[in-house]
């Protein structure tokens, strides 16, 4: 093999390095919702299962958040891990939601209760 | 001839100069940075603190709500970094059914800023932020001296649970727990022990004290719930750069805890007095840092006399819920600093470290007693220990 063909090899191995690592890193942003939804962690502030509405508490500090997201029959909600109704959540309780947006409205894809303390600090 | 000194001559004159060395060394200065920061950080740490003087007006950003127009402020005394008189409300819901804790964010809470802007003024006819009406409990917090709360972030999580004891197990009468964000993770700042990281605690405090929104907390509060009046906040979010909230979040890192005082005498007595009495069970002497990408934070010990756990302070201290802690719980507040303080507890209600010690119940109940039962020399020798700190 020649010099450059040996260069080329190993730029190539390098990408096909990389490529698995940036697919790897887009899996875990994506979740597993297998899609490209944004992931939200907070405690239920308030469920009104008759408008489908479940608002989240949220935020940076002491600077504190309530997001608000629409969550539509097609919403898969999980409590423990077992499928659930949008009504069986409870106040206080720890939950990821895996939203998109639209022009109005958080659009939840899926719900679950998460156990504490079973969450990494952040930094 | 003369004789060479003895061994024993030359062991004694070494300690009397190691001794005399070691009292004479100059103690490091308050507000300094930690030992050991690599020239680049200390650059930070001296950028940093410019950030955190800067004084903001409401073209630059301030408000349309805000209790403060600088970081320092508050915490100003006798350094950037210490303690301040000022004293702000926090407000809270308790559901006694449920339990659940509303920190009333739709309301304009937790936070309830007491000054406004003049166009705001202008716009609503308001001189602070209203307190909600659902609230079923209002709180004073003073503002603490942050000197050396980057060790404190430092410490693992593990090391803060290891200390706790939520069903008293021991028998002691002690029972601390740690505080978890609404997202599950364990919390540390905060008078209750609500906020996880240093990091989102500066940040949210930009915009819940000084209405600086940033790209970490890139919303500006509401005023009770409502949105701010077109017009009066002109300033696009983020209303400071990412790198000025990472200076000033550096400045804070990067600072010094407070240096104790050499103990001696009765302040030496007090410690072990400190100790006899059981007020190390919750005023931990000190904890270890953990892992940390910063060399002068990593495996560091920080004498800051806390477990960062949650306990109960009993009802005539109670004020506010938040997170998982009850009205009557508090995250034990470091001492480290309390030489310089010149009001205690968690709202400045104590002008003394003697009446704070006095004031203490729940848990403390039973330290407390036994500091009232002392001699009035053995209690002189305990105030005098804390003030060393």
């Amino acid at each position: 093999m020649s010099r450059h063909a040996r260069t080329a090899f190993r730029v190539a191995i390098a990408f096909a390095a990389f490529l698995a690592v940036a697919a790897q890193a887009r899996t875990v942003t994506g979740v597993t919702s297998g899609t490209d939804a944004a992931q939200t962690i907070g405690a239920v502030k308030a469920v009104d299962a008759d408008v489908r509405r479940i608002s989240v508490i949220t935020g940076c500090g002491h600077a504190l958040r309530v997001m608000v997201f629409h969550a539509g029959t097609e919403c898969r909600i999980e409590v423990g891990g077992v499928g659930a109704s949008l009504a069986s959540l409870r106040r206080g309780q720890i939950v990821a939601v895996w939203h998109r947006e639209d022009a109005q409205r958080h659009l939840a894809e899926r719900i679950e209760t998460l156990a504490v303390p079973n969450v990494e600090r952040q930094r | 001839m003369r004789r060479a000194p003895s061994g024993w001559t030359r062991a004694i004159g070494i300690a009397v100069i190691g001794f005399l060395a070691g009292a004479c060394a100059p103690r490091r200065e308050l507000g300094a940075p930690l030992d050991g920061l690599t020239r680049e950080q200390r650059a930070r740490f001296v950028a940093g603190r410019q950030e955190f003087q800067r004084v903001f007006t409401p073209a630059t950003g301030l408000g349309p709500l805000f209790n403060a127009d600088s970081c320092a402020e508050c915490h100003e005394s006798p350094v950037a970094g210490g303690a301040g008189d000022e004293v702000e409300v926090h407000v809270a819901a308790l559901d006694p059914a449920s339990g659940f804790c509303d920190p009333l964010v739709e309301r304009g809470g937790p936070v309830i800023q007491q000054a406004v802007t003049p166009a705001l003024k202008t716009a609503l006819g308001i001189d602070s932020e209203p307190v909600p009406a659902a609230a079923t409990a209002r709180a004073d917090r003073s503002s603490p001296d942050i000197l050396g709360f980057g060790l404190l972030d430092a410490v693992s999580d593990s090391a803060i649970e290891a200390l706790a004891d939520p069903d008293d197990r021991n028998g002691d009468g002690v029972s601390g727990r740690p505080n978890r964000f609404f997202d599950g993770r364990l919390g540390r700042f905060g008078r209750k022990a609500l906020v996880p990281t240093l990091r989102e605690f500066n940040a949210g405090a930009f915009v819940i004290e000084q209405g600086i929104t940033n790209p970490e907390a890139p919303t500006e509060e509401t005023i009770g719930g409502d949105p701010i009046p077109a017009g009066v906040d002109p300033v696009a979010e983020p209303e400071i750069t990412a790198e000025a909230l990472a200076l000033t979040d550096d400045f804070v890192r990067f600072s010094a805890p407070p240096a104790p005082q050499p103990l001696r005498g009765p302040a030496k007595q007090g410690r072990s007095i400190f100790v006899q009495i059981g007020c190390q069970q919750c005023h931990v002497p000190s904890l270890r840092t953990g892992d940390s990408p910063v060399k002068a934070l990593r495996h560091r010990t920080v004498r800051a006399y806390t477990d960062l756990l949650l306990h109960d302070m009993g009802p005539d201290l109670a004020d506010i819920c938040l997170g998982a802690a009850s009205p009557s719980e508090f995250r034990t507040e470091p001492l480290m600093g309390s030489g310089s303080a010149t009001s205690f507890l968690h709202d400045g209600r104590a002008e003394t470290l003697e009446e704070a010690v006095r004031l203490h119940g729940g848990e403390a109940s039973g330290s407390r007693s036994r500091f009232e039962a002392l001699p009035a020399k053995q209690r002189e020798a305990v105030l005098e220990f804390l003030r060393s700190l």
